[in-house]
């Protein structure tokens, strides 16, 4: 217990922000996290086998994040409104009409798509160097770089948008 | 940090070329309060990096799920303890019900009649007389037994030359 509260536990908000990040609720975060931990917890005879704990524990996260997040969608049938920037939520003209700058740009954020804002929440919120995201994200570096691109290049955009109509 | 290397930063970022270092010091940038007016359309991306960062999981989740993986440790270390010396103990009498099955069929020699020791002295004759005497009875016997295998051999012709006087 002792080696796990001092080198596991401490990856548990960056956890549940990743959750949260793909699904958007703080129940269903706090559960994918608490599934997680107990996961590692009942695999504890082989962590000495594990190079990057943290590299698995966020492998995971993301993994059932997104099992939760299908799910969901084929229960109710339907996608939310921040699940995809080509659904509801991409349109400039909806996103303008946020008085709260930091709401909007969140809300932007949200309908990218899924790669990219794995890859913005691990780099920009989360400080990982590449080569931890391509571990934890499975893909290979240069996608990594790829995404990331786009990600930054979608925000600027929108950003330079909002600043010409005015609302900065 | 003056204008134009925040702007040249900031282009950096945006292609995706900042190292961790770099995007930290666009963070501490957008953190103070004097931001260039030509710049400050991005503030609001970095404001919200930063919001997001702080979120983090409630406490008593935390206490929670530590409350929840010590109460799955107990039961299970028992168990595996319980299993393991349940394993030794059959494989410490496995060995020995074999070791027993074996050894006296490797170690026990086959059993032999011992004759008892004879006191030969028992037999000595006392006085040269007597020795005369021993000799004289043992070479009678055998005188005996020779005239007794000659006559049995006499006989035993006599038959063969009977059965072949009827043969021919």
């Amino acid at each position: 217990m002792d080696y796990f509260q001092t080198h596991i536990l401490p990856y548990q908000h960056k956890l549940y922000r990743l959750a949260y990040s793909l699904l958007r609720s703080v129940p269903e975060a706090e559960d994918v996290v608490q599934e997680v931990f107990v996961k590692v917890w009942q695999r504890r005879a082989t962590w000495h086998e594990v190079d990057n704990m943290e590299a698995l524990t966020v492998k995971m996260t993301k993994n059932l994040a997104l099992d939760k997040l299908r799910s969901k969608h084929a229960r109710t049938d339907a996608l939310p409104e921040h699940f995809d920037r080509r659904s509801e939520g991409a349109n400039p003209a909806e996103l303008l009409e946020s008085n709260d700058q930091i709401a909007h740009i969140r809300r932007l954020l949200n309908c990218l798509p899924e790669k990219h804002r794995l890859v913005v929440q691990l780099r920009d919120i989360e400080g990982m160097t590449y080569e931890e995201i391509a571990e934890s994200l499975e893909m290979p570096m240069n996608q990594v770089k790829t995404n990331l691109f786009r990600a930054r290049q979608y925000l600027k955009t929108y950003l330079l948008k909002t600043e010409s109509y005015g609302l900065q | 940090m003056d204008y134009n290397s925040i702007k040249l930063l900031l282009n950096k970022y945006f292609d995706g070329e900042t190292s961790l270092e770099e995007e930290h010091r666009l963070q501490q940038y957008f953190r103070q309060e004097a931001v260039h007016e030509s710049l400050l359309p991005y503030r609001v991306l970095f404001q919200m990096l930063d919001e997001e960062r702080q979120r983090e999981l409630n406490p008593a989740f935390t206490r929670r799920l530590l409350e929840k993986l010590q109460a799955t440790e107990a039961p299970r270390v028992r168990v595996v303890y319980l299993r393991t010396w349940l394993a030794r103990a059959a494989a410490v009498l496995l060995l020995a019900a074999g070791a027993w099955w074996l050894y006296p069929k490797v170690q026990a020699p086959p059993k032999q009649p011992v004759a008892q020791a004879i006191d030969w002295s028992k037999y000595e004759p006392e006085t040269p007389e007597k020795a005369y005497q021993m000799l004289k009875k043992a070479l009678v016997k055998t005188s005996d037994e020779l005239n007794h295998g000659t006559e049995t051999v006499v006989k035993e012709v006599e038959k063969i030359q009977k059965v072949n006087e009827v043969l021919n």
